[in-house]
């Protein structure tokens, strides 16, 4: 039914290959076949084969990722992630030390990680007032002083029986398990963000809270389901760290919040809420991983490596501002 | 139906308690002189009591995303299969309630932010036709809009009327409220003074109840 002057409003989407190789993640491919050439010329040893055997520690940080991209999208920040990988790994490896079967293990560390995502849920949706990332920053503080007590004054606890780590640790071929569930739970998130009515709703949470709860989209019930799931991904986090390192300290986990909310910004994911995509993410997340294994086989220092993704992030996050600037000043300039 | 009374008189909270957006201190919802419970915003849209809130830019609308978005926001699990959304179909109808109320757009890919005050308004009268409704509440509706637009609402809300939907009109502007009501309920300090039908309400009548006395 037209209106009564008859006007129409077209529904017909545009589509462009242009534009979408121009879009975030278009130039992210780019930059990461730029990562892999510049890491094959500077280091030998960057073949598939070896990428691989580096890459689980690192794969760790993208299971954190993929929740995290919701929480920024939300406009939130969780920053206890790393802590809660930090206990779940400490409690994987009591667990496991007790003699318990490895499936009680696989348990106790997700569980561990679902509690501590829910007791930020509960507290951030009981009291909507509080910011999260305070919230969540003395949840940090909380759940490594626990795993601190756990550790007792040693500050490391060493596995006894490697048997069932070794088995998740091990490879097919040579891609290692961990990859593939990495792909699995990285299109699992990526199409719930990208085509179900929860992954709307989270981006319309982000764009504008007041309008979405009037449009009458449970928002507390979505952020608790969220903040559950992140503590969820950093038990599965935690637990194969231990696959990595056979053993848990007081360090564990240490940074990964920050990782993992770098991956997710120079994927293209706003912090401030309701823009971006997982699959910026994912690209920018190997684009850092990739950069880390081929820096680190050339023996470079840890703290530089540190900086010189420090120095691509914040290209990263001021490049669009820049653009629209030019942008802006050429439409001024045509004006005139 | 007119709601009326000076700012602050509460008349937004009246709306929004019932609404399910504010928990009320006391007081019960009927509907069709059956009790209904409502606690949250989706309760009152599945009795069909649907809100047009007052701030269209913070409450109303997603600026920066495309009209046809904003229009199927509150809608879209109910053409979603499986949790998936139905984006075609979901193109079609916001097509359509965006033509009906015949919004100033070129394409429902436009944000939301670029349209004037009058036709963001009209999208959020669409965004409410599209959902099965029994009751409209409209709070402040014509705030800030153009003349034209001003009269595209009306009838919009005179055509609601004759296809027997109930409409609450919650409005400041005299004339309006005079002009659109069957029946004028007025309010002053959180408390109902008044109630006038169309034929017995002047402004006289009405300012006096609205006054504190």
């Amino acid at each position: 039914m037209a209106g009564k002057s008859g006007r129409t409003i077209s529904n017909v989407p545009e589509k462009s290959w242009r534009k979408t190789l121009l879009s975030w993640e278009g130039i992210l491919v780019i930059v990461f076949i730029a990562v892999c050439i510049f890491c094959m010329t500077i280091s030998p040893y960057f073949t598939v084969a070896n990428v691989f055997r580096e890459m689980p520690k690192y794969l760790t940080e993208i299971f954190l990722m993929l929740p995290m991209a919701y929480i920024l999208i939300l406009g939130e920040i969780d920053i206890s992630v790393g802590s809660t990988v930090c206990l779940a790994a400490t409690m994987a490896c009591m667990a496991s030390n007790a003699q318990t079967p490895f499936v009680v293990t696989i348990i106790v560390s997700l569980l561990v990680g679902t509690l501590c995502g829910l007791v930020n849920g509960l507290i951030l949706t009981n009291f909507t007032e509080l910011p999260p990332m305070i919230v969540t920053l003395s949840t940090q503080i909380i759940y490594r002083g626990i795993a601190e007590i756990a550790l007792g004054s040693g500050g490391s606890v060493v596995l006894s029986d490697t048997a069932g780590f070794k088995a998740i640790g091990q490879k097919l071929g040579i891609i290692p398990y961990i990859f593939f569930l990495v792909v699995i739970l990285a299109v699992i998130f990526t199409v719930i963000l990208a085509k179900t009515t929860f992954g709307r709703s989270v981006y319309a949470i982000g764009s504008n809270r007041l309008a979405a709860y009037y449009a009458g989209i449970p928002v507390q019930k979505y952020r608790l389901i969220i903040y559950t799931i992140t503590g969820l991904m950093a038990g599965l986090a935690g637990l194969f760290m231990v696959s990595v390192t056979y053993g848990a300290n007081t360090t564990t986990g240490d940074g990964f919040e920050m990782d993992a909310i770098a991956m997710a910004v120079f994927g293209g994911i706003s912090s401030t809420g309701g823009k971006g995509s997982l699959i910026g993410g994912i690209i920018s997340g190997f684009v850092i991983i990739f950069l880390r294994i081929g820096l680190g086989q050339i023996n470079m220092n840890s703290q530089l490596i540190l900086l010189i993704i420090g120095v691509l992030l914040i290209l990263a996050v001021m490049l669009p501002n820049i653009m629209s600037r030019i942008q802006a000043k050429r439409k001024t300039a045509s004006v005139k | 139906m007119g709601l009326t009374g000076l700012v602050g008189a509460g008349r937004t909270e009246v709306m929004e308690s019932i609404c399910g957006i504010t928990k009320p201190d006391a007081g019960k919802v009927y509907l069709e002189g059956q009790e209904v419970t409502i606690h949250k915003p989706i309760d009152a849209m599945k009795q069909g009591i649907i809100l047009l809130p007052e701030n269209r830019q913070t409450q109303g609308l997603i600026l920066s995303w495309g009209l046809g978005r904003n229009v199927t926001l509150p809608t879209m699990g109910k053409y979603a299969k499986n949790g998936f959304n139905d984006e075609k179909k979901e193109r079609e109808i916001s097509k359509e309630l965006l033509e009906e109320v015949d919004t100033k757009a070129v394409t429902i890919f436009d944000p939301a932010s670029s349209l004037s005050g009058g036709n963001q308004q009209k999208v959020v009268v669409a965004k409410a036709l599209g959902q099965e409704m029994k009751v409209v509440i409209m709070d402040e509706p014509t705030k800030g809009v153009d003349v034209g637009a001003k009269a595209e609402i009306y009838s919009i809300m005179g055509d609601l009327a004759k296809k027997g939907y109930g409409i609450i009109l919650i409005s400041s502007e005299m004339p309006e409220i005079l002009g659109m009501s069957d029946r004028i309920i007025v309010m002053c300090g959180g408390k109902v003074t008044g109630e006038l039908s169309r034929e017995e309400a002047t402004q006289e009548k009405i300012l006096e109840l609205a006054m504190e006395k």
